[in-house]
């Protein structure tokens, strides 16, 4: 039989405790007011970079090439501005969200974020296997205290030799060798 | 055809994909759809069949594997065994683990399989009448799927639309076709084929889920033990004691899971409440009654086979797995749609044969699955999330070997964190990616045909029905909503006169 002992979570913070002000304004109003300058930068982006190109016409009844983009643009821009006057006049349906855990490490996505750019952004130069291993053994001592640096890097080690195996000798796909040569 | 698939590069990939979709379903975090889309790039190095047979394999092996996180440590593997999560975890707490995971795990293929029949039975059908659509008729069956994708999301209904307007915008970048015209590419030859949906798939399920897992503590991983034999007959027992809660379940998750838009979780939280609603135990529900573990299971699994019938009926995938498949079928040169059941019968025979010999295997993979969990549950979860990364960015790279597809991915990745930050459906982005095209293309070819008129789109009885209930679906909500205050409104006033 199973003897599952329950899970405890270490997460205690109370939930919608994100809705914390900055400068007078809530939360949910600044996450709505962030939709509709997102939303609205990315429609008139779509709108100026397809505008005053003369699209060939190959077919007579042919609408071209800009009017779906258009469309889906004009749909977020009006559902942007929307919430951000909804958010505004502070209807709650639009801008605040219901409950939302919150994170126990705030710091911790974007320590993954950077790593894994870095990561991104190095291993077609050094080399994928330098790299993947650099970046696992990175990974595991900045997101957990239980590693050491010898069981770090063996597991690094086996991680990266596993994929290397799978992917160039199994699957016959060549990985980025980079300046080192593996 | 059989014999086809007795082919050892079927069967051993296939069965691979089905142990890696309950590694990947039983690791809370990592969904069914992470799992297709990690393992989509290695499928173009199989052989078609083999390709769809692993996909296949892993979509319903995940779903199932997502209950066992959900009975230990209520955790859900995948969102569809959150509403398996309350009563299966309550049992596992009285003792009743191995049968609970048992019986999850008979109901999964047997709901399955009632999904798989459906399947079979409903396409033919389905595709004879989808033979008589038009462009126009499939422009509306897109622009339907994708308003219901985004109405029915978890969430407020106005981001899912938002979501799949910006999908339907990101899928627009690259060569045009029809008009012989760049569109958002700036002159990067690397664009001129499309952002790529794979890459993007990878991004916003692996690579951010990655990103989000790292900011919260994880749980203690419970001591399992497991005795196979005693618990088997117990989890039998409990399914013979609910054949039609299995059948009704299993139904309703296929019906739902055709539905574009709501998956298997939605069919999961719908078995579950009308099984609530239906059953004599109502106030059990939710502190451990088995019949809040059975509907729930049957009907998230039938719900993957349902998926596939507007799928393969209409190239109109009804979830994230199926448009992933539907995109991936694409490059397979397995064109989705009616004309599959005549030029394609084969191809499609096989198909449902796999979907069938993966509900029986499930069953002795699930049961390696469960005991395996018992070793892997001991992995450490920061190993796991590097390894996602790792498989993120070299799964990126497999599909053409081009370092821009893992740039791409990354950034994906980032857009996924920013819609978890403000509660932002996927589902709805990644089918306004996959449908895009479908949507272009026709409505284009429809106004061609019709010399630019836009009046066609809605000429034909079909047409306008597919319109009516788009804009019913869009606009009825809100509609609903105005009509009940203006009731409300004049209802008002009456009872405080009528009051003394």
């Amino acid at each position: 039989m199973f003897s599952a002992h329950p899970a405890r979570t270490d997460e205690t913070a109370a939930p919608g405790s994100n809705r914390g002000a900055r400068g007078g304004v809530s939360e949910p109003t600044w996450k709505a007011l962030e939709w509709t300058v997102v939303g609205c930068a990315v429609a008139l982006t779509a709108w100026l970079a397809g505008g005053g190109r003369s699209a060939l016409v190959l077919s007579p009844g042919d609408p071209g090439p800009w009017l779906v983009p258009w469309s889906a643009a004009a749909i977020l821009a009006v559902l942007a501005i929307g919430s951000g006057i909804a958010g505004l006049v502070g209807r709650r349906s639009v801008g605040a969200p219901r409950e939302q855990e919150t994170p126990a490490r705030p710091a911790g996505r974007w320590i993954v974020v950077l790593l894994s750019a870095g990561y991104i952004v190095v291993a077609p130069v050094i080399g994928f296997g330098v790299a993947t291993v650099v970046f696992v053994v990175s990974f595991l001592k900045t997101t957990s205290q239980r590693w050491r640096w010898w069981s770090a890097v063996v597991a690094a080690v086996a991680l990266t030799l596993y994929v290397v195996v799978l992917f160039e000798k199994l699957l016959q796909v060549p990985l980025p060798r980079g300046s080192i040569g593996w | 055809m059989w014999h086809e698939l007795a082919r050892p590069e079927i069967w051993v990939p296939w069965l691979l994909g089905m142990a890696f979709g309950i590694l990947v379903g039983s690791t809370p975090g990592l969904t069914a759809t992470m799992a297709v889309a990690i393992l989509l790039p290695v499928t173009f190095h199989l052989p078609a069949m083999a390709g769809l047979a692993v996909i296949l394999g892993v979509s319903f092996t995940a779903i199932f594997a997502g209950d066992i996180p959900a009975t230990l440590l209520r955790i859900p593997g995948t969102p569809a065994s959150a509403a398996a999560t309350l009563d299966a975890y309550e049992l596992q707490r009285q003792g009743h683990g191995a049968p609970v995971l048992l019986t999850n795990l008979f109901c999964s293929a047997i709901g399955g399989l009632v999904g798989v029949g459906l399947l079979a039975l409903l396409a033919p059908q389905l595709a004879r009448w989808a033979l008589r659509f038009s462009s126009f008729e499939y422009f509306w069956l897109g622009v339907f799927g994708l308003s219901l994708s985004a109405v029915l999301t978890p969430g407020q209904a106005w981001k899912g639309m938002a979501a799949a307007a910006l999908g339907v915008l990101a899928s627009t970048v690259g060569w045009d076709e029809v008009a012989a015209v760049e569109r958002y590419t700036w002159g990067r030859t690397e664009l001129f084929g499309g952002l790529g949906f794979i890459p993007a798939m990878i991004g916003l399920f692996g690579l951010a889920e990655v990103f989000r897992s790292a900011s919260h503590r994880l749980a203690r991983r419970p001591d399992a033990r497991l005795e196979i034999r005693s618990a088997s007959s117990r989890a039998l027992r409990t399914v013979l004691a609910h054949p039609r809660l299995i059948l009704q379940s299993s139904l309703l998750g296929t019906l739902i899971g055709a539905l574009p838009g709501a998956g298997a979780d939605v069919a999961a939280w719908v078995s579950y409440g009308l099984a609530k609603r239906l059953s004599r135990r109502a106030q059990q529900f939710g502190q451990g009654c088995w019949e809040g573990v059975v509907a729930p299971t049957s009907a998230n699994n039938a719900a993957v086979a349902g998926a596939w019938i507007p799928a393969l009926v209409f190239g109109i995938p009804g979830d994230a797995v199926t448009a992933i498949v539907v995109g991936a079928m694409l490059m397979y040169n397995i064109r989705p749609g009616p004309n599959l059941f005549h030029e394609n019968i084969h191809q499609l025979h096989l198909l449902l044969a796999i979907a069938f010999l993966t509900q029986l295997f499930l069953i002795p993979a699930g049961m390696i699955g469960i005991l395996g969990f018992r070793l892997f549950i001991r992995l450490p979860h920061s190993l796991v999330m590097s390894a996602v990364v790792v498989f993120c960015v070299v799964g990126a790279y497999a599909i053409e070997q081009k370092w821009f597809h893992v740039m791409v991915m990354f950034g994906f990745g980032l857009l996924g964190l920013w819609f978890d930050r403000h509660q932002v459906p996927v589902a709805p982005f990644i089918l306004g990616m996959i449908l895009q095209p479908i949507l272009e293309l026709n409505l284009r070819q429809g106004l061609i045909k019709s010399d630019g008129r836009f009046q066609a789109a809605w000429e034909r009885p079909e047409s306008l029905v597919l319109m009516i209930l788009t804009l019913a679906m869009i606009l009825g909500p809100a509609m609903w909503h105005v009509v009940r205050r203006i009731v409300a409104g004049i209802a008002r006033p009456r009872t405080s006169e009528s009051s003394p």
